[in-house]
């Protein structure tokens, strides 16, 4: 009990390996015209990643 | 000035609107990719000249317009509620 006062309490949480976000870098390859790029919600085809259901992670 | 609405111009110029958004968010993180910056330039001279002349021939974009007429026009426009797209 004594020796425990001093500690710092670490909570549960924070002993475990927390998980680290990354973002790559973009490159700039070709972009779409205006009106293809509104329609997509991005200028760039890299980063035209279109919802499908029952899809997970591939796109 | 005619209050009135050209779907065909207002789309290009939101097209527009959207690529020079798209642009100026690559660019605050790629600020020497010269590329983009040309590709940036090109959209924002041409958003530029269309708006100037929508707002010419048609009508107001934005209240800032700084060849206002008497009397007030701006709330003439219509709500985007009341454009039928």
């Amino acid at each position: 009990m004594e020796k425990n006062k001093n500690q710092i309490q670490i909570p549960t949480f924070m002993r475990e390996r927390l998980a680290h976000a990354y973002v790559p870098y973009q490159r700039f390859t070709e972009n779409y015209q205006p009106e293809e790029a509104l329609n997509k919600g991005t200028l760039f085809p890299e980063l035209w990643m279109p919802y499908k259901p029952g899809h997970r992670g591939h796109y | 000035m005619a209050n009135n609405i050209n779907l065909k111009e207002l789309s290009k110029i939101r097209e527009l609107q959207f690529a020079v958004l798209e642009t100026n968010l690559y660019l605050n993180t790629h600020p020497e990719d010269m590329r983009v910056l040309k590709l940036h330039n090109e959209f924002a001279t041409e958003l530029c000249m269309l708006t100037q002349q929508y707002q010419e021939n048609y009508g107001l974009l934005r209240a800032n317009f700084s060849e206002a007429e008497f009397p007030w026009q701006w709330i003439e426009e219509p709500w985007p509620w009341q454009i039928d797209y």
